[in-house]
């Protein structure tokens, strides 16, 4: 990355903003893309890429435009579905709740248990209703935050959310309804 | 995750939905509990960042080491910034040149695996006057407790766990109530007057027969082999601070270390070196001030208004268990604490018994203490520990139940022992008696109350219980073999503060006990009106 000189035109100002950036998020955005992998290795190779991309396009970036934390879950969520993509399975993938069961695909075993018991749920959901899940109760974001990371606003979100009620309280298990009800959908 | 808040979303949708309540908790929970540990990983953290930004930082324009330091602090925090820089340079310069001194990263290994070293027979003295010790300091009002009975807390300070602490909490309340300044001890007569309505007690054994094989016990001696000191002392040993050059100085060994976790949320690390225990808990500085503990509103005459403004903690606010011990199993996998000698993990519910007996007595007194502990219970020879009231020894884990956070760590202590055989108790009549009499943890009872509650003692488990001898000024930390007693119920209302009862196995021990004409159903009654515990 470096070597390919991209440490041009950037200044003392913008490292060390960046490594505040880094800091305060490398965490979050690292679960995130577990969460969707559920593979130390490919969670942090992906949180790699997310942030060298974040390096390499922060001059670009104007906070004015959109937060931090909006902008950098859209390169991770981006770079999940480019690295599922990639692995040209032969139906759409977006993320790791997406596979059928028996995909040969490397997951760290000691989460295999705890991730079963909700895993018919989530299979139900959109990859995006997921993400609304995952980052309302694994990563405790406010629906103000998810709205921005997914570029709706607040209202909005809650007009989408009220309109599938009628429809999901009918079509859903309890289970998935409740998810649904509780994280909305941003769909 | 607040799932109070989850619901609140869910009850303004559809306001119905308050009639599954129960449903919808166990559903939002299961989401909770599954959710997977990320095997986060700080040298990662660390590794990309430097990958990043750090061939950067090498280049003309790059920023200096000064200003990357600070880059990551606002300004706002410089002070504690600085604190912790100095106590990095502190940490960090001897670490350094330890390091190079010896060709790389020195690994300081303090004895947490455990190691037992075979001595003699009879090799830590007599011992029965661990019994009498025991006996004294179950003196009633404990206030103004007996000499001995205070040493034998003392060591227990520094270290002192969650679990230790909500018990000498909840003494407290329970021996004010007109009864305080005693010192009375199992051979004395009772001293104070006392009301004939208080309840007292008597214990029956309903358990199996005792099966006594063992002509010989092995009690273990906690030994500190000062490595520690030795270990710590020599990383700074050869330190020139300028002012002062520490190679001057012979033998140096260090006494105590404290680290902070210099970022939000960190924690703070002890070393206890010459008790060898290592304690961690909150950095303050570094927490957000919550309504719990904040302290703003002392000292200006609104301590009354502030106290009321605090919002109990009630009993649905309790997570679950599983939720706890996650809690806890990820504070250890985050940050690397060996549990190898621990056991399987297990929530103390010892607040359950104190909060029902004060609801019992005063529903708006009676509340849910904020911090839960996970105990990780500690293996010696295969078989559990405990404190001689009955408490669980081990790898102590607080959690805030309102943060979800980890408050402290104790019980971290090094694990090299020292094992000696004595003659066992192979009487069972004589152990039975024993602990019908109240056990080496006894309390005193009043004999003329009128109202005397039989309290039934289960089959007993082969445990080790802590003991502390005093000989001058040193303490020694003794396990001896014991026989822990279920008491099978204790009767709602009822103020008895034991779950368990205990017994040494070591025969000199309870001959003691038969030398003294036996101390008699002495168990301490405690006035049914004593304000419950906080």
């Amino acid at each position: 990355m470096q070597e390919n000189g991209l440490t041009e035109g950037f200044s003392d100002k913008d490292a060390l903003k960046f490594g505040e950036i880094y800091d305060q998020y490398i965490k979050k955005i690292y679960n995130f893309i577990y969460y969707k992998t559920h593979h130390k290795e490919s969670a942090e190779d992906l949180t790699s890429i997310t942030f060298s991309k974040a390096w390499e396009n922060f001059k670009n970036f104007d906070q004015n435009k959109g937060s931090v934390s909006a902008w950098l879950y859209k390169i991770a969520r981006n770079t999940v579905i480019d690295y599922w993509r990639a692995k040209k399975f032969e139906y759409d993938i977006e993320d790791i709740w997406d596979l059928s069961s028996g995909e040969d695909i490397k997951v760290d075993t000691e989460n295999v248990l705890k991730l079963e018991s909700v895993r018919k749920y989530m299979k139900n959901l959109s990859s995006g209703d997921r993400d609304i899940l995952i980052m309302r109760v694994w990563q405790e974001l406010s629906y103000k935050e998810i709205a921005e990371i997914l570029g709706k606003n607040e209202a909005s979100c809650k007009m989408a959310f009220c309109r599938a009620l009628s429809r999901l309280k009918k079509e859903m298990p309890l289970a998935a309804f409740i998810a649904f009800m509780v994280f909305g959908s941003l769909d | 995750m607040n799932v109070k808040n989850i619901l609140k979303d869910l009850y303004k949708l559809d306001p119905s939905l308050k009639n599954r309540e129960p449903e919808l908790l166990e559903i939002i929970e299961k989401f909770v509990l599954a959710k997977p540990d990320t095997k986060f990983d700080k040298k990662f953290e660390n590794e990309l960042k430097k990958e990043i930004l750090g061939r950067f930082a090498q280049t003309d324009q790059g920023v200096s080491f000064w200003q990357a330091i600070m880059g990551n602090i606002s300004k706002r925090k410089f002070a504690y910034a600085m604190s912790g820089v100095v106590i990095l340079i502190i940490i960090a310069a001897p670490l350094a040149y330890f390091g190079m001194k010896n060709n790389g990263a020195e690994n300081l290994e303090f004895g947490f695996n455990q190691h037992v070293k075979s001595v003699g027979e009879n090799a830590f003295g007599q011992l029965s006057f661990l019994t009498t010790a025991a006996q004294d300091s179950a003196t009633l009002g404990m206030g103004n407790a007996s000499a001995k009975a205070e040493s034998a807390i003392a060591p227990e300070e520094n270290g002192v766990s969650a679990d230790d602490r909500s018990y000498s909490s909840v003494a407290a309340p329970v021996t004010v109530g007109g009864y305080g300044g005693g010192g009375a001890s199992a051979s004395m007569p009772n001293p104070m007057p006392y009301d004939r309505d208080v309840t007292g007690f008597r214990l029956k054994y309903i358990g199996e027969n005792l099966s006594l094989t063992d002509e010989k016990v092995t009690v273990l001696k906690r030994e500190k082999n000062g490595e520690m000191a030795t270990k710590f002392g020599s990383l700074f040993r050869n330190v020139n601070a300028g002012i002062l050059n520490l190679s001057k100085f012979k033998n140096l060994e260090a006494q105590n270390v404290s680290l902070v976790e210099n970022r939000d949320n960190g924690y703070n690390v002890y070393f206890d070196i010459g008790n060898e225990i290592i304690t961690l808990n909150k950095n303050w500085n570094k927490w957000p001030v919550s309504v719990y503990s904040d302290m703003s509103c002392s000292g200006n005459g609104k301590e009354m208004n502030c106290g009321s403004s605090v919002p109990s903690i009630k009993e649905e606010d309790v997570p679950r268990d599983e939720v706890l011990i996650s809690i806890a199993d990820n504070f250890i996998k985050e940050y690397g604490i060996n549990k190898n000698i621990y056991g399987a993990p297990e929530v103390d519910k010892v607040w359950q018994r104190y909060y029902l007996l004060a609801k019992s007595q005063n529903d708006a007194a009676a509340s849910v203490p904020q911090n839960m502990t996970v105990t990780y219970p500690l293996i010696l020879n295969g078989k559990q520990v405990y404190e001689q009231y009955g408490g669980k020894i081990g790898l102590k884990i607080n959690i805030d139940i309102k943060d979800k956070k980890v408050t402290d760590v104790n019980g971290l202590e090094t694990q090299n022992y020292s094992s000696s055989e004595y003659v066992a108790e192979t009487d069972s009549a004589s152990i039975v008696k024993f602990a019908e009499e109240g056990g080496a943890n006894r309390i005193y009872s009043y004999p003329e109350a009128k109202n005397i509650v039989t309290m039934e003692l289960e089959t007993p488990q082969a445990v080790y219980v802590r003991q502390w001898k005093y000989n001058g000024n040193e303490s020694s930390e003794l396990f001896v073999p014991s026989f822990l007693f279920k008491i099978k119920e204790i009767p709602s209302g009822v103020n008895y503060y034991n779950d368990y009862i205990t017994v040494p196995l070591v025969k000199e021990m309870l001959q003691q006990n038969d030398n003294m004409g036996g101390m008699g159903v002495k168990n301490m009654v405690v006035p049914q009106q004593a304000a419950p515990p906080r």
